[in-house]
């Protein structure tokens, strides 16, 4: 399987790629690790008459702001897996981080490009849900900031205009008494998930004060708790059975599909058990019901 | 449409190439048509086999998911780097004596991957390097002698990453 042809450009700021992506419109993709976009050039999913390579602009390492942990776009996976900032202000990204792809994957495949792409298998677009993360949009209009449960629309869909780059992503920092939990199902080592959860867990004085809780693979994008949902689990102690009972009664509510990887009642399964452990991953917690 | 050829440099296995070629070829096309690297192999094409592993500065990569000339002016290494002429690295000589290639297609990727896994500092446990070949498909089944093969170069040196 071979790409079709394109015209390649490699700007260099910010400016340029703004210019061409103005320039060309939607005829233009924007390639950053490709790890995503090259398969479907190879299969002719997608055939871009411009391939905008953003892999030689400039960026940071990921760093502090205040209380939110800052990710350029341009971070690779292995790099978010790695860097002592992230594992030590936003554990749950390097937890989830591991299970990309493979090694190749890793070493390639870019945060900014995953979250743009937007698959509803990915890992960053649920770690983003449930942590209350934001996505830094740049275009000539500007920048600004959408909350990832916004940001992710659909399959394959994002609040992402044809103009504008994705910049960064930023997550709280973790405060002292909040855990982060992560656990998800693949097929077969480092495949695609079928199944994930992502969790956060706020305890003091021995009672939850604050959850986040993201669920993918059971929709076309992360299925996040309503306002109500999270204030069933605010003011119980984080038991194995309050968590599990919490993560049963979330996962009835959803409507997952059947497809070649699972049913929808694999995945009602998957839902409930990940969401037990992740929760009491999250809350320091035995989860006896694994042990 | 007829996009106008880019001028692609790198290094492969130490030897300085270039050549002229559409910005579509991917790195796996450049190695085989124009650089003469025939021993990277061509699996499936869309990333899922680890087959046409390669590294680039050191790091695995599927050359068949990265254009060549995203990478230009880098060093790339294939499993033909690892051997100087008849004398075969001592991974190689592994894979040999423990029968590590059967039609031998996987081969090129399974050994570099190996390579970059044991140069980065990962461990010579069986369940390490299963992970570490875990995205190398072998459709021989023959994952068990090359799991044995690793492991034995591994173990056998402390100086898994010397040449041959």
């Amino acid at each position: 399987m071979y790409c079709a042809p394109f015209e390649y450009v490699a700007p260099t700021t910010r400016e340029e790629v703004f210019a061409l992506l103005e320039q060309h419109g939607d005829e233009a993709s924007l390639i950053a690790g490709g790890q995503s976009l090259v398969p479907m050039m190879a299969l002719r999913l997608a055939t871009p008459e411009v391939l905008i390579d953003i892999g030689r602009l400039p960026s940071d390492a990921p760093a502090l702001d205040g209380d939110e942990v800052v990710v350029p776009a341009a971070t690779r996976h292995c790099s978010v897996i790695t860097s002592d900032v992230i594992g030590t202000h936003a554990p749950m990204l390097p937890t989830a981080g591991r299970h990309i792809g493979n090694v190749r994957v890793r070493n390639r495949g870019t945060i900014g490009g995953s979250v743009a792409h937007a698959d509803p298998a990915a890992e960053w677009p649920c770690v983003l849900s449930a942590l209350g993360g934001v996505v830094r949009l740049a275009s000539v209009r500007g920048t600004r900031e959408v909350p990832a449960v916004e940001f992710f629309r659909g399959f394959l869909d994002t609040a992402r205009d044809d103009d504008e780059l994705v910049v960064e992503v930023r997550v709280p920092r973790r405060r002292d008494g909040v855990g982060h939990g992560y656990a998800q199902m693949s097929r077969r080592a480092n495949d695609f998930s079928v199944v994930q959860v992502a969790a956060m867990v706020s305890v003091a004085d021995g009672r939850i004060d604050e959850v986040g809780y993201a669920i993918g693979g059971v929709a076309g994008r992360p299925v996040v708790l309503e306002p109500a949902e999270r204030s069933e689990l605010v003011g119980n102690a984080p038991t194995a059975q309050v968590l599990g009972d919490f993560a049963a009664a979330v996962a009835d509510r959803l409507d997952p599909h059947d497809d070649n990887h699972g049913t929808a009642a694999f995945r009602h399964h998957l839902a409930r058990r990940l969401g037990q452990v992740a929760l009491c991953s999250a809350a320091g917690i035995q989860d006896e019901v694994l042990a | 449409m007829n996009p106008s050829p880019i001028h692609v440099e790198m290094t492969v296995n130490d030897r300085p190439v270039a050549a002229w070629m559409p910005a579509h070829t991917t790195l796996l096309t450049a190695l085989r048509e124009h650089f003469s690297a025939t021993d990277v192999k061509y699996g499936c094409g869309e990333g899922v086999c680890g087959t046409c592993t390669v590294l680039v500065d050191d790091e695995p990569v599927n050359a068949c998911l990265v254009f060549a000339v995203q990478v230009a002016a880098r060093d790339v290494r294939t499993m033909a780097g690892l051997s100087s002429g008849d004398d075969l690295h001592p991974l190689q000589r592994c894979f040999l004596a423990h029968g590590g290639a059967q039609c031998g297609f996987c081969t090129p990727g399974m050994m570099v991957t190996a390579l970059a896994h044991a140069e980065s500092g990962g461990g010579s446990g069986r369940d390490e390097i299963r992970e570490a070949l875990s995205g190398n498909i072998c459709r021989c089944t023959g994952y068990v002698k090359i799991v044995d093969a690793v492991e034995d170069w591994m173990t056998m040196s402390d100086d898994v990453g010397g040449a041959a």
